[in-house]
């Protein structure tokens, strides 16, 4: 970026929007002084289509006397457009995630010696739109497309990973009841941009990952069911005012058939049974919750009974993507801060700083390799084709990104611990908290092993649920 | 004193980008070297009902798909300027083609499996590990990486 001044608001937005279209493009090569055309090798169909990008995501945006302008003077610079860009009042999430990133690490290390949950870092959140970000425009929020979604969620990670992974639940699931359209989506797209926030539990003890089998049971009754079952790893349950959760019917043959509901934060039927105490993620309040005979309006139900899996897996690259986001971005924060000490940090014995010696560089060059690989994987899902015909090779595909991205971010985390030495176990030291929490990234949903048998099964033509699951 | 003397390291500016572009070449050779592994590994276990309906041949074959799907990605979107690229695949490359090795039981599927585990071992890299590993590192901790001495 041009050193001296300040970048325009739209900045971030544009970036976006540059690397959308051309995926070779890496964000920090892009300044403001960039032509578009000359610099960053945009062509006229290039411009056609950087066009049509920018009147969806902003239509306000006078882009005729951008290009009149340009046409004239044969200034087509970065900095001309994404001033434009400021100028439709859209709100830039990745800069807004960086604008509240400090104050989130300095409250960081607090939350996660008291495993409390960060309530003021949600408020920040809420009263500065964050939690609008994948409402559509419509109705009142951002309309952030997947790439801007993980891009804040990257960012917001590097600083706080708990309130980052506690808030992704809301904004991925947002995202994904959105896109079904139609009164589902409408109602809780309003309540969201008047500051409703959601939380999400579809892990159930004894499921094991495998959360299209829920245990939970949903009995019709008149005018809605009841429900009853236990919920693990109900992340951001404390700071919810909406609460998103399978359950399931059973049909005319006795089989289950999962469903989704979205309903206010009932006041009786939902019993904390466990508050959340963990090694990582300590702050994201995941509690386990017992429902006793909770009932339900039918109206709270989402999409019809049965599809949820077809739903999920249709709309899984909201989900898988965020969550490998936010496991990147502790990966590029620990690398960023085992830099800058290294950088920093001198030995009497050898009068320079560590950053000199050649195991420090050595580690250092695998971490780079590491998230380099695991930021272009998560970079070729968010802009893969998501309009899809086959919904399972779909979510197999995310989900091999999902777990390898994990994988990655957890080896650049741990290799940063080895290059720091013995002071990066003490608490004083971020980058241990870092490390508990990227070891949640190969925890998290899918579970590696149904994705490892399921990407496995696809590729040498084996039926992915048939029965007996394996021979022998 | 550091000063910098490209010759020692074998960086020109003339000379990034030719570098750059064998580089690129190099990883898209081991990719597709790789990739071959892994075609090779499918075909020999789906010709065997009973062993790709085994966990663990589904779950070597999946671990070669994932590591190919980030090759594949960094190879598309990499920065052209440093050695990454070439770096990661080549060591990814080798993980995918044990992997394969382990899976195939075909004598031919193995003799074949055999070759491109040495033709992966023969490509020389235009840029040593050892050598892309330090400039990586030198480059990260932003320590230049044509400056000399090169070690303390």
């Amino acid at each position: 970026m041009m050193a001296g001044s300040s970048p325009p608001a739209g900045l971030s937005a544009l970036v976006t929007h540059l690397v959308a279209l051309k995926p070779d493009l890496r964000p920090e090569e892009i300044g403001t002084g960039s032509s578009l055309t000359r610099d960053l090798g945009f062509d006229s169909l290039d411009l056609v289509r950087l066009a049509a990008r920018i009147r969806d995501h902003h239509p306000e945006a006078d882009l005729r006397s951008w290009l009149t302008v340009t046409s004239r003077t044969e200034i087509d610079s970065v900095a001309s457009l994404a001033a434009l860009l400021s100028e439709t009042g859209r709100t830039d999430y990745v800069a807004l995630a960086r604008e509240l990133a400090p104050a989130f690490a300095e409250r960081a290390a607090r939350h996660d010696a008291e495993a409390s949950f960060p309530y003021e870092n949600l408020d920040d959140l809420v009263r500065s739109g964050y939690t609008a970000m994948t409402v559509p425009r419509e109705f009142g929020g951002g309309g952030a497309d997947l790439a801007e979604l993980c891009a804040a969620q990257q960012v917001l990670a590097g600083a706080c990973a708990s309130t980052a992974f506690s808030v992704n639940m809301h904004v991925h699931g947002l995202a994904m009841i959105a896109k079904l359209g139609g009164a589902d989506a409408e109602w809780v797209c309003r309540a969201v941009a008047d500051g409703a926030v959601i939380a999400g539990g579809f892990s159930e003890p004894g499921v094991g990952g495998n959360w299209w089998h829920p245990t939970t049971s949903a009995e019709p009754v008149e005018g809605g069911y009841v429900l009853n079952g236990r919920k693990g790893f109900f992340t951001g349950y404390p700071g919810a005012t909406h609460l998103f959760l399978s359950a399931a019917t059973v049909d005319d043959r006795g089989l289950p058939r999962p469903m989704a509901f979205l309903m206010p934060k009932p006041e009786k039927g939902i019993r904390v049974t466990g508050e959340w105490d963990a090694a990582g993620m300590r702050a994201t309040g995941s509690h386990s919750l017992a429902i006793e005979d909770l009932f339900v309006e039918e109206r709270w139900s989402i999409g019809e009974p049965g599809t949820l899996p077809l739903l999920f897996m249709t709309g899984v690259h909201w989900a898988w993507c965020s969550f490998a986001a936010v496991f990147a971005g502790i990966a590029r924060a620990a690398l960023d801060h085992v830099v800058a000490t290294q950088r920093r940090r001198v030995l009497s014995v050898i009068g320079r700083p560590n950053a000199h010696l050649p195991g420090v560089q050595f580690r250092v060059a695998e971490m780079a390799a590491r998230l380099a690989a695991a930021e272009a994987h998560l970079a070729a899902a968010v802009h893969a084709d998501h309009d899809t015909d086959d919904p399972l090779g779909h979510y197999i595909d995310m989900s091999l990104m999902k777990t390898s991205v994990t994988r990655l971010a957890h080896e650049v985390v741990t290799l940063g611990m080895r290059v720091q030495g013995g002071s990066s176990l003490v608490s004083a030291d971020p980058l241990q908290r870092m490390y508990r929490d990227v070891v949640a990234g190969l925890l998290v949903p899918p579970a590696t092993d149904v994705v490892l048998e399921w990407a496995g099964k696809q590729a040498l033509d084996v039926p992915i649920f048939a029965e007996p699951r394996w021979a022998g | 004193m550091s000063g910098t003397n490209g010759m020692a390291t074998g960086v020109t500016a003339a000379g990034g980008t030719a570098r750059a572009g064998a580089e690129e070449r190099h990883a898209a050779a081991l990719l597709a070297l790789a990739g071959r592994a892994y075609d090779l590994a499918v075909r020999d276990v789906s010709a065997d009902a009973d062993r790709a309906r085994l966990p663990g041949s589904q779950f070597g074959v999946a671990r070669m798909r994932a590591c190919l799907a980030t090759m594949r990605a960094l190879l598309a979107r990499h920065d052209r300027d440093d050695h990454i690229v070439a770096y990661y695949v080549a060591g990814e490359a080798e993980r995918v083609v044990s992997l394969a090795y382990e899976l195939v039981r075909d004598p031919e599927a193995t003799r074949l499996m055999g070759d491109l585990w040495h033709e992966l071992k023969a490509a020389r890299p235009p840029v040593s590990r050892d050598l892309a590993r330090e400039r990586i590192g030198k480059t990260a901790l932003g320590i230049d990486p044509a400056a000399t001495p090169r070690w303390l």
